[in-house]
């Protein structure tokens, strides 16, 4: 029973762990527009005349 | 337990596709679908481009011709996620479910996957989806099974709906079979990609592709890794624009440079299982994989790849390179989930390790789930798509249907901005002309239909359009790109709409230029068919029954 006990409290924490991780390493990649995006070249498909099929 | 695997695999597929169940289509990038395609000679490779989508296209005019084309699309995307996962799990050479599990989670909830779809490259995901079931199939035709090639054969027929699709899917079955049987296997292969080998070999204007791609569809770094734990991670895909935000994250390369050791440690147990030579070769193969997917990326590279494109006829395929690294998948998945069947031993709890070992692609990239968080959407098409076809179709008249503006891709808000591939070719009942011209990163990359650039040149010079087979001109309102009013002058207008106006253009109208020649292309697709049917009722019929096994056993009996 402990073990059952010790392996959901193992398995849970790790989830909550790593997926909060994952939550904030995510958001902290989102760009600070008031920082990085001032000098930003053109957002893509913003030429009137062309659809880009894809940034490299 | 036996329903552990199916339902884990359903699980997976359904976490993604649920939101794009309703009726409608999903239409993204290269991703067409159309609720009635025609039969068309470019869905053959007969047409003046190259048979990118063949015979993918030709299947696709049959299989809307029994069910609505959004039907189609949701049974085919929901099989590819179903069968991938599934596959991968049966095939670990392990009695534990839940280690199958881990490999099907691995498999299934993959970058590959994830940046594959959202490209639309779907014909590649049922290809990925092949991929666990030819290798089963192809070990089986090693070992001498009985009804082994037949099988082989089924589970390769669904991947050689386009080039890349067929390639993988062949090497994959031929490495796994060995050797011994190459004389079957590689025969029955080549025979299965004909429909679109000998019209890609026939094409009157040669199948070189333009260098200026090699470089733009390069395997990509993601995160601040290189592009080669991009591509061992099963990511990598050349556009940024189609990668979940969660493959930026700094921890990426560590897990996976983690998974890639844990996977090769697991990958020691596969000989004593399978056998040293086909454990060898499965692994070789994956490593090749991935050295073609980073080959463009390592200097030197690009110029190599560049120089080929442009003077091997066919090698246009190493362009998108990433792709490759589906041979790669399945070591690592299987690998993955043998290494942590070996580290299991080791631990007490091993349930812990288990279920954080299945969970952990669902943890770093759950930004895949409910199509990619709403990236992809169900949407309808205006009533306008159906008004034209129905115009087409009633008209007798030759000639073809130029598209405009001049563009392969088109952004309408009916489909929510979407970069999406012109539906016209697929929606409209007769060969439509559309731009091969693609802008990658802001910067064109020339395409290699012939007809395409002697149209706009006519174009530039206001010649008569009939004179070079197009009978009409539709223009697609709402999308990019301008057209010319000089163009449209003298044509006669049929039919307009908030979305689309159709013009008919008058005077003569030329036959259009000659493709690949027919009755060879079409010899080769009977002949796949005919190999696909064989196999079907190979394995349907009571074959075998008269072999010296059964005969001898008979008469003791």
């Amino acid at each position: 029973m402990r073990t059952l006990i010790g392996a959901v409290i193992a398995v849970v924490a790790g989830l909550a762990f790593a997926g909060g991780g994952t939550y904030v390493l995510v958001n902290s990649l989102a760009p600070d527009k008031a920082v990085q995006l001032n000098n930003a070249p053109a957002p893509n498909n913003s030429n009137p005349d062309t659809v880009n099929y894809g940034t490299p | 337990m036996r329903l552990v695997l199916p339902a884990v695999s359903a699980v997976l597929a359904l976490l993604v596709l649920t939101p794009l169940l309703g009726r409608g289509f999903v239409l993204n990038y290269d991703m067409v679908f159309a609720p009635d395609q025609s039969l068309l000679p470019d869905g053959l490779g007969l047409g003046s481009a190259l048979p990118r989508s063949v015979p993918a296209d030709a299947v696709m005019s049959f299989a809307t011709a029994l069910l609505p084309g959004d039907v189609v699309q949701k049974i085919v995307l929901l099989a590819a996620l179903f069968a991938g996962p599934l596959g991968a799990g049966r095939l670990v050479p392990t009695n534990s479910v839940a280690i199958r599990v881990v490999a099907a989670v691995w498999y299934g909830w993959s970058a590959y996957v994830a940046e594959r779809l959202f490209m639309g490259h779907w014909p590649y995901l049922v290809a990925y989806a092949c991929l666990p079931w030819i290798a089963a199939a192809g070990l089986a035709v090693r070992r001498g099974e009985p009804k082994a090639l037949p099988k082989l054969i089924l589970a390769c027929a669904p991947a050689v709906l386009t080039p890349t699709g067929g390639i993988i899917a062949a090497v994959l079955a031929v490495v796994c079979s060995g050797r011994r049987r190459l004389a079957v296997t590689v025969p029955v292969t080549v025979l299965l990609n004909m429909p679109w080998l000998l019209p890609s070999v026939l094409h009157p204007g040669g199948s070189l592709s333009s260098p200026d791609g090699a470089g733009a569809f390069a395997a990509r770094v993601e995160s601040w890794g290189s592009p080669v734990t991009s591509v061992l991670g099963l990511g990598g895909i050349w556009n940024a624009e189609v990668v979940p935000g969660s493959r930026e994250m700094p921890l990426l390369p560590v897990i996976t440079l983690l998974s890639v050791a844990v996977a090769l440690v697991g990958l020691r147990s596969l000989a004593p299982r399978w056998g040293l030579a086909p454990a060898r070769s499965f692994v070789v193969l994956g490593a090749i994989g991935v050295a073609i997917a980073v080959f463009g990326t390592l200097p030197g590279g690009g110029d190599v790849l560049a120089w080929a494109v442009s003077h091997v006829p066919g090698a246009g395929l190493l362009r998108d390179s990433q792709k490759w690294a589906a041979w790669w998948a399945l070591p690592l998945s299987l690998g993955f989930a043998l290494g942590v069947e070996a580290a299991g031993r080791y631990l007490a709890n091993r349930t812990a390790l288990v279920a954080l070992a299945a969970l952990l692609p669902l943890i770093t990239m759950p930004d895949f789930a409910w199509a990619g968080l709403g990236r992809l959407q169900v949407v309808d098409y205006p009533a306008d798509w159906s008004a034209v076809r129905t115009v087409l179709a009633a008209d007798d008249g030759a000639g073809d249907v130029l598209a405009l503006p001049m563009s392969a891709f088109r952004r309408f808000s009916w489909n929510g901005d979407r970069t999406q591939l012109d539906p016209a070719p697929r929606f409209l009942p007769r060969t439509v002309v559309i731009d091969d011209v693609v802008h990658v990163g802001g910067r064109p990359v020339s395409g290699e239909d012939g007809r395409v650039a002697t149209i706009r040149r006519a174009m530039a010079r206001n010649d008569d359009l009939g004179a070079f087979g197009i009978g009409w001109v539709l223009v697609e309102h709402g999308t990019p790109g301008s057209v010319d009013p000089g163009v449209l002058r003298g044509l006669r207008e049929v039919w307009s709409g908030p979305w689309l106006t159709l013009y008919r253009v008058p005077g003569v109208i030329a036959p259009p230029p000659a493709g690949a020649p027919r009755s060879p292309v079409v010899a080769g697709d009977l002949g796949a068919v005919a190999v696909v049917a064989s196999g079907l009722l190979w394995l349907l019929l009571p074959a075998g029954r008269f072999s010296r096994s059964s005969r001898s056993r008979t008469v003791e009996e």
